[in-house]
């Protein structure tokens, strides 16, 4: 901060005495070495100068230059012309319309294909959202409400009701009224919960010896993650969150991770795959927010950012120095 | 050497007419408001430094490139990269290449924004600049006729041109107001 201001302060400096030796130059009492001496001792003078010089030729129209009201507040417009170049290229939220669902047995289910999302709803008014490459299966009835995550992500907003049951990797987690998110990852099932809370259910007999451990409970902001070993339950961080939910804006989002890492993250939305040829790059900690489906700005990034080139591939791309 | 050289010329009338649109890319590319500024300073002393400036065929295209370049080295002695703010780098060039009706509006916008400037100047200050600037009356012909000394003047018309610069900096707009004052005590003095 301070030395932005310092800076500041020394653009102001630097104006005002460009202002004065602008001014004995036209009263013709200037002192050139001296002068000289003042440009040459800093790039900000020299700047300052040509500043000053600026807006003394910028004021040659004799008519514009008389004290009058004017017609427009002209500064004001180009600032927002100038916005308004750069804007409307948010990033384009992708929400498919509807979801498709299709009876299977006693469940019903719904799938959405790689890069695509998909919204619907359940039975009971609950809603959810499947990510990419995801399938989601779902039974309910006055005393169930059961979702099995046979692949992928998905986020749910569940109505007050009975404990929703979700059922995944083998593993089951127990659902309170709320909004959570549930991903699925290999061996594992990691539940983020919004709101609401979310408990670890195990079916497995308690070992022979010992008391029944307390149950795992995650709160908003919360993480649980169910896998062979013990369930866990920890801390989400903001930006976390913010990653975790991010795919529901169709965005992306890198919270200083590997390299590796982020590709893999991306190759769940792309039906032509990202694969690192040098291995020297996977450690590499990368950072942003990006369109999820479109890998062409994450690209460019890594070659402006990283030198790292993109070659195209089989419908993919190889990552190379 | 001159006190004005060609490059002070060519810096004041291909370069500085677009710094609001430097301004507003730099903003794009950086964190802060203060950031900007000194991408924006950099990019400006880099190019008092360049032998062919005189070759720049399109000034203001260069400079937008200048500062994608400049944020670019300076990201990249980061460890981590944001790459928020590169992939919107790549924007900028692409929206630099919009058509020249908006490149003419926005220059001509830039003249009229002068003569506004020069109508809230503060009266000393402005009378000084307008019979020397636009009417061309010698300095000393201005100084006589008002009834003050030369050096009186010259500090009426530097502050003159202070204000100008400083207003003339998109987010310096505040200084304007103090200036009622300050050119009369100066003036004075």
């Amino acid at each position: 901060m301070s030395i932005f201001n310092d800076q500041r302060h020394r653009r102001r400096k630097a104006t005002r005495e460009a202002a004065g030796w602008l001014a004995r130059h036209e009263a013709g009492t200037i002192d050139e070495a001296r002068f000289e001496a003042w440009r040459a001792a800093h790039p900000g003078n020299a700047i300052a100068f040509a500043r000053a010089l600026s807006v003394w030729r910028a004021a040659e129209t004799p008519s514009s230059a008389l004290p009058q009201a004017q017609p427009l507040a002209a500064a004001g417009l180009s600032r927002r012309r100038a916005l308004g170049a750069f804007g409307g290229m948010g990033l384009v939220g992708l929400l498919a319309a509807g979801g498709v669902a299709t009876r299977a047995y006693a469940w019903d289910s719904a799938r959405s294909g790689i890069g695509e999302c998909r919204r619907l709803i359940l039975p009971d008014g609950s809603r959810a959202m499947l990510n990419t490459d995801s399938l989601l299966q779902w039974r309910f009835s006055d005393t169930e409400r059961s979702l099995w995550i046979a692949r992928g992500e998905v986020a749910l907003e569940l109505v007050p009701g009975i404990p929703a049951r979700v059922h995944g990797q083998g593993l089951t987690a127990a659902l309170s009224t709320g909004r959570f998110n549930v991903r699925l990852q290999t061996g594992a099932m990691d539940v983020t919960v919004l709101t609401g809370r979310a408990a670890a259910s195990t079916s497995a007999p308690s070992s022979a010896i010992g008391s029944p451990r307390p149950a795992e409970v995650a709160a908003p902001n919360e993480g649980l993650l169910l896998s062979a070993a013990d369930p866990s339950v920890r801390p989400a961080s903001p930006q976390h969150m913010a990653a975790t939910v991010a795919w529901q804006q169709g965005e992306i989002v890198f919270d200083n991770e590997p390299l590796q890492t982020a590709v893999q993250e991306y190759n769940r939305y792309l039906p032509g795959k990202i694969v690192i040829a040098d291995p020297d790059l996977t450690g590499i900690p990368v950072g942003g927010r990006f369109t999820s489906t479109d890998p062409a700005a994450f690209l460019s990034a890594l070659e402006l950012g990283l030198d790292i080139r993109a070659t195209p591939h089989e419908g993919g791309f190889i990552l190379t120095r | 050497m001159p006190v004005i050289r060609p490059i002070d010329i060519w810096f004041a009338d291909e370069v500085f007419p677009h710094e609001d649109r430097f301004l507003a890319a730099a903003l794009r590319i950086s964190g802060s408001r203060e950031e900007a500024e000194d991408l924006v300073q950099e990019a400006f002393a880099r190019l008092f430094t360049l032998e062919g400036w005189a070759a720049i065929d399109n000034p203001r295209a260069y400079v937008v490139r200048m500062l994608r370049h400049i944020a670019i080295e300076r990201l990249r002695r980061q460890r981590i990269v944001d790459f928020r703010q590169l992939a919107d780098a790549d924007h900028l060039t692409l929206a630099d290449e919009t058509p020249d009706q908006h490149r003419i509006a926005a220059g001509r916008e830039g003249l009229r924004r002068v003569s506004d400037l020069i109508a809230s100047l503060p009266e000393r200050c402005r009378t000084v600049f307008v019979r020397r600037r636009i009417e061309g009356e010698s300095s000393k012909a201005i100084a006589q006729d008002l009834g003050i000394s030369l050096s009186t003047y010259e500090k009426r018309l530097a502050r003159a041109i202070e204000l100008l610069s400083r207003a003339h900096l998109g987010g310096e707009t505040e200084t304007a107001g103090d200036g009622a004052e300050t050119c009369d005590a100066q003036g004075k003095r």
